[in-house]
């Protein structure tokens, strides 16, 4: 994912801004700072929101997908990062700026959840974590296709990589 | 069973055969190349003893003292293999803090249990074991349904439903058939034994589940017959097809394979997470129903 990270650096870059205008039109994205607000939720830049899991709180979240009034909405990935640190991801779906059901790719493996109130609920039955992989791949496909149509074939190949890779995980 | 030394092993140890049978094999697990678990310690066994210590101790001296830190990072009871580890949630918070979805309070957790090592030699595990088949499967159960998807659907096989049970195996439960289930708390009851800190951190991704194998419209999976299981270590699922394995896996592999259950990081696809019913296994479960 690092060549996918990279594309991801270009788009929040303010040096390469200019560069990088066209993937901001192509993706709306949400760089969520859950750090300093007490609701846990604020955004930067104000153009969409994300509220992310409490363990995330602290982190620089980022947001690639769908945004709709203000908020993200759709299928997507999220990616915090904390300094030193592998980034973590949630591959999955999101309502109105609320994680609704996905995967976390982590170092350790991968942690499939659904949200209630906001924090995710370890999924113990099989037909929901099969459920949960299949939306994760699919919002990865999702993201892989917007950097596709951006032209940025390398982060495509990674995230087609990663669907793959959450298509596989069950048997 | 608790693993035990009987005396040191390593440089000026007393090099007991048991004993330096029992490290070459831990080594080997935490992914240190000690050569052939034969009970010689020559120096690939004390190379390899130096390197795992270079991880937590910064002079290694290559002795594995019987109650001594290596020992401890070898079996498990101590910080394990990696030496560092995140904290208790993890690297950076690992996505779920407190497994709110657990019903029963679980101690903290032991990030060294889900460190990434490299998948073991094929040789150091599944010793004796054989892997069944689809064909294997059909001919000794028959077919759990009649048709399959791509999702999970109720077994409606009736002598085989019959013996289908959902019972708690320590820490979670598990719906399967009545003697897979009951293996599996012998299992789990050896797994607690010898490791307390990790027992209760295992959960599962499933046991029974109706469909065609991933990808398939035609091979039907091992948990179509609640034969096979799949595991997670804090929570997290060993990811398929990387060729690493979480370090806990490697504790409880060999556990499991002294029970019959085949481990799945010996597919040709590694898959570390999977344990499923061997070939003996099977038709010893087979044996049982009723």
């Amino acid at each position: 994912m690092t060549s996918a990270a990279a594309g991801l650096a270009c788009i929040i870059g303010t040096a390469r801004a200019m560069a990088c205008a066209a993937l901001l039109l192509a993706w709306p994205l949400v760089v969520a700072d859950t750090a300093s607000a007490d609701d846990g939720v604020k955004t930067r830049p104000a153009n969409c929101r994300l509220s992310a899991p409490s363990s995330w709180r602290g982190l620089q979240v980022e947001w690639i997908g769908p945004c709709t009034n203000g908020a993200a909405n759709g299928a997507g990935v999220a990616i915090a990062r904390a300094a030193g640190q592998p980034p973590e991801r949630f591959y999955g779906t999101v309502t109105a700026g609320q994680m609704t059901e996905g995967v976390f790719d982590i170092p350790d493996g991968y942690r499939p959840a659904r949200f209630e109130k906001g924090e995710p609920v370890t999924l113990d039955d099989r037909s929901q974590i099969i459920a949960a992989f299949r939306v994760a791949a699919s919002a990865a496909r999702d993201v892989s296709s917007r950097f596709k149509a951006a032209r940025n074939t390398q982060a495509a190949r990674d995230y087609a990589e990663a669907a793959e890779r959450l298509e596989n995980q069950m048997d | 069973m608790i693993m035990r030394l009987t005396g040191s092993v390593g440089v000026g140890g007393h090099n007991i055969r048991p004993d330096v049978i029992m490290v070459q094999q831990l080594l080997i697990q935490r992914g240190q190349r000690p050569g052939a678990a034969d009970g010689i310690c020559g120096p690939r066994t004390i190379g390899a003893i130096k390197t795992f210590q270079q991880t937590f101790l910064r002079t290694p001296d290559g002795l594995v003292g019987v109650n001594g830190p290596t020992w401890h990072r070898l079996n498990g009871a101590g910080a394990g293999a990696g030496g560092g580890g995140g904290g208790p949630l993890g690297p950076v918070g690992s996505g779920l803090g407190s497994l709110p979805g657990s019903q029963a309070p679980v101690p903290p957790k032991d990030a060294n249990m889900t460190t990434l090592v490299p998948r073991p030699p094929s040789n150091t595990f599944n010793i004796g074991l054989k892997a069944v088949s689809n064909s294997m499967m059909k001919s000794l159960f028959g077919m759990p349904r009649d048709t399959f998807s791509q999702d999970c659907q109720p077994m409606n096989n009736a002598a085989l439903k019959r013996n289908v049970v959902t019972d708690a195996v320590g820490s979670f439960k598990a719906t399967g058939l009545r003697p897979a289930v009951m293996s599996l708390k012998q299992v789990y009851g050896e797994i607690a034994s010898s490791y307390p800190q990790l027992a209760p951190r295992i959960g599962t991704a499933g046991m029974l589940c109706c469909r065609h194998q991933r990808r398939s419209q035609t091979a039907i999976s091992n948990h179509s017959w609640g034969t096979a299981i799949d595991l997670t270590i804090n929570g997290s699922l060993d990811k398929y097809g990387d060729g690493k394995v979480q370090f806990g896996l490697t504790l409880i592999a060999p556990i499991f394979n002294r029970h019959g259950w085949y481990w799945g990081a010996a597919f040709g696809t590694e898959d570390g997470m999977h344990f499923e019913a061997s070939v003996d296994l099977a038709h010893k479960i087979k044996g049982q129903l009723t």
